[in-house]
């Protein structure tokens, strides 16, 4: 965007200069000008390629030291990613915080040309990064004597590496902008203080970078990019090539972050009303009463109010059966008291689409980051894909509980579940949550079976016994939903406070629990498959035994419906 | 609807809040519980609710022991705590429309009650506010709409008159409260003042300790008391000081 004109500029320039030139007058003032107000330069533009050459230095001494390019690399990974973490909130301050914005928003122009203008500002200031990446490599191909043909090799890698960054930057700005990206500028300076100048630790973490050099490097987005610095390296393995393909979905990512960006962008510049105290008949009342009008213009009025209640809308089922096909099923599953329950429960609306979605990234994302890794490093692949299974089985479990009718209230020192101040029922509430996890069964079977296939070929498993393992993993999270629903109603409850009356209840579910504990270990670890067949089965039946129990005692009011603290006890 | 409560004990502990207490209420009153702090009072609206299960004793529904699989009477109370429970991201309307729904009494007709309601307790224009964003007393009147619009034979309000509400707000739901006890509905609320209770209650039930002190109308208190002008206050000195 251009918010002025540079031919403009210049003949302006141009003619002042010849207009100085020509007469003596003018040129006294000049000069006379020029000595009160000399020229500023900024010090940190000056001073920041300074940092660049620090930091080649510093990659350039990781490299001597450890005589292991991988370990130079990932002093270049970790530099890039802590700057992408820093340019984050670079991006968001340049956005939302940039000084020329209040007067940017007074001027004619829309949010989209003024969200232009500072994006290329801050690419502009992120340049400084693209001159810490060519220093950084710059050193390593000086150390290995790289001819012209592999320079050029070099720059083509730290422009994708910088292209890597502002992408990453832009992904975590419009995704994750709470999170305190300013430390990643604090945490650069704490890494080259221990790999450089502290003799307590510098020795430690070269000797360590070796081992877990590779790690960084393929773990790390922008580690993919530096990677391709060892297709440079004599005798080059060519399966590098294949980081091509994350590095250029990084990239192409900063489309959809922009976008992102773009589509809840507007500056507002926060204005402090006038004070209370106004003087009657001043200019400042004036702007009072006219700030007031503006706003009841703006406000929907009473009348609409009351054409909106009179025309039931606001009575009307939130349509949240139109956000995906599985959700469909499930409106035309449930009966109209469950519409109403599923209401409570949810008041946003159930979501089953949405988060699956979530819950298949997570899995793509493991699997991407795992399948090379394990051609490399398997030991690191299978905790790699252990953790992402891992947070996966978590969102899964979060789908298929998460019910804002077991929140807590707090009324007068203690606190109450929802459903019980609205008396809602056990089953109907249950009935109705147990059918949103039967819709998505399928989902869950796919879910478990390329978790569980993902793992058998990383862990070397054998098909046969993967798809076991897939569809039983099913089972365990279906039965889960049962006990997820029972602790979602105890979890507002004082039913593990220990009285003769509720010691029967307390021993049944706790031996419930020890039996279905035991169940599902023998389900998947017993070594015959008939009998680790029965104990899935029999898992199953507990699961729902455990549900079953709960709500007998649940109706015979064998506790409170509500919990206090525990001094009051 | 008729309330029994018969032999009701319930202890946190060591404290018993409620010491077998019995109680009837017949439909269509307005009753007062009143109580030094602790006294038991938003324990015995618990108990009604079937939030508290009684460690002895029953609760009694037209002569029908509650329990909590018994649905179908716990529908025709609605409990109203000191904080109203609300979706506070959620309008106003969009609460209210919530709790309708739940109690089954969004039918044909409610629309104009609800618009009454909104309109009385000066809430229309912030309707389609969150509740969130609304004061305590604008909360507590937008849980007081959705009682008085599901309009249950059994209204249980928990300190309505220590709720933040405005001089205007209390006097509607005086008015509405009235109404409905004509209609044969049962208002039992809790307070602390005691001139409130005095004239805005059929009967009134004097909790201490958890036992039930006097359960009678204002008539028969006064005629029981020494001072007659003066009957709660002279109570409330009598139960201070026997402590």
């Amino acid at each position: 965007m251009k918010l002025h004109s540079p031919a403009f500029e210049k003949a302006l320039r141009r003619g002042a200069k010849s207009a100085i030139r020509k007469s003596r007058d003018l040129k006294r003032a000049f000069r006379r000008v020029r000595r009160q107000h000399p020229r500023h330069y900024s010090v940190v533009r000056l001073g920041r390629p300074v940092l660049s050459v620090v930091i080649a230095v510093w990659v350039w001494s990781v490299a001597k030291q450890t005589e292991h390019v991988a370990s130079a690399l990932a002093i270049i990974t970790l530099t890039a990613f802590l700057s992408a973490s820093y340019r984050a909130r670079n991006l968001l301050d340049h956005l939302y915080a940039a000084p020329d914005l209040p007067a940017l928003a007074l001027l004619p122009i829309s949010p989209e040309a003024i969200f232009r203008w500072e994006f290329q500002k801050f690419v502009r200031q992120a340049a400084f990064s693209l001159l810490d990446l060519i220093a950084a490599f710059g050193s390593l191909a000086l150390s290995f004597q790289f001819d012209a043909a592999r320079w050029a090799g070099v720059l083509l890698i730290a422009v994708l590496t910088w292209a890597g960054l502002v992408a990453g930057a832009a992904l975590g700005a419009a995704y994750f902008p709470r999170v305190p990206f300013r430390l990643g500028g604090a945490m650069l300076v704490v890494l080259f203080w221990l790999t450089t100048v502290s003799d307590t630790f510098r020795d430690y973490f070269v000797n360590l970078l070796p081992a877990c050099a590779l790690g960084i490097n393929l773990v790390l987005p922008l580690g993919w990019p530096v990677s391709l610095f060892h297709l440079l390296m004599p005798n080059p393995h060519w399966s590098w090539l294949y980081l091509l393909l994350p590095v250029g979905i990084l990239i192409w990512s900063l489309k959809s972050s922009l976008a992102r960006l773009r589509s809840y962008y507007e500056f507002q510049e926060q204005t402090v009303p006038p004070a209370p105290d106004i003087v009657p008949g001043s200019e400042w009342e004036e702007a009072v009463e006219q700030s007031v009008s503006e706003d009841a213009l703006q406000a929907v009025g009473p009348t609409e109010m009351e054409e909106i209640v009179m025309s039931r809308q606001f009575l009307a089922e939130p349509p949240w059966h139109q956000r995906g096909w599985f959700e469909r099923k499930l409106w035309d599953w449930l009966t109209d008291r469950e519409k109403v329950l599923a209401e409570f429960a949810f008041p946003n609306g159930i979501e089953i689409r949405r988060p699956w979605k979530h819950i298949v990234i997570t899995l793509v994302i493991t699997c991407f980051l795992a399948g090379p890794l394990s051609l490399v490093f398997p030991t690191a692949s299978i905790w790699l894909l252990g953790l992402g299974l891992f947070a996966g089985a978590c969102q899964v479990l979060a789908q298929l509980g998460g019910a804002r009718a077991f929140g807590l209230v707090q009324s007068s020192g203690i606190s109450i579940p929802m459903y019980a101040a609205y008396g809602v029922g056990y089953r109907e509430l249950a009935r109705m949550l147990f059918k949103r996890v039967v819709v998505q069964i399928p989902l869950l079977v796919a879910y478990a079976l390329a978790a569980s296939l993902m793992l058998g070929y990383v862990a070397r498993f054998p098909l046969a016994a993967s798809l076991t393992f897939g569809i039983k993993a099913a089972g365990v999270f279906f039965a889960a939903s049962f006990v997820i629903t029972t602790f979602g109603f105890s979890s507002g409850t004082n039913d593990t406070h220990v009285r003769a009356r509720t010691l029967v209840f307390i021993c049944l579910m706790v031996s419930s629990a020890v039996a279905g504990l035991i169940l599902g270990l023998a389900a998947f670890l017993w070594p015959k498959p008939m009998t680790s067949w029965v104990c899935w089965l029999v898992f199953l039946l507990n699961a729902y035994a455990f549900f079953r129990i709960y709500g007998y005692f649940y109706h015979k009011n064998y506790f409170d419906l509500m919990r206090m603290p525990q001094q009051q006890v | 609807m008729k309330i029994d409560l018969r032999g009701v004990l319930k202890a946190y502990g060591s404290v018993r809040a409620l010491d077998y207490v019995s109680l009837q209420i017949e439909p269509g009153q307005i009753v007062s519980l009143l109580g030094l702090n602790g006294a038991g009072k938003t324990t015995l609206i618990r108990c009604l609710a079937g939030i508290a299960a009684p460690d002895k004793g029953g609760v009694y529904f037209d002569d029908q022991e509650y329990h909590r699989d018994r649905l179908d009477l716990r529908r025709r109370i609605h409990l109203l705590p000191d904080f109203p429970f609300h979706f506070w991201e959620q309008t106003i309307v969009r609460n209210i429309a919530i709790v309708l729904r739940l109690f089954e009494a969004d039918g044909p007709g409610v629309e104009q009650q609800v618009l009454q309601l909104l309109r009385e307790f000066d809430l229309l224009p912030l309707a389609l506010k969150p509740v969130a964003t609304l004061s305590r007393g604008q909360s507590y009147k937008a849980g007081l709409a959705a009682l008085i619009a599901a309009d249950r034979e059994v209204w249980l309000l928990d300190e309505p008159f220590a709720s933040g509400m405005d001089p205007h707000g209390i006097d509607m739901f005086k008015r509405f409260a009235r109404a409905a006890a004509e209609r044969g509905r049962t208002i039992i609320y809790s307070t602390q003042l005691l001139d409130i209770a005095e004239r805005f209650s059929d009967r009134v039930c004097v909790i201490h300790k958890g036992e039930v002190r006097a359960f009678d109308t204002l008539e028969g208190l006064r005629a029981r008391a020494e001072d007659k002008n003066n009957v709660l206050t002279e109570l409330f000195r009598q139960l201070r000081s026997s402590e």
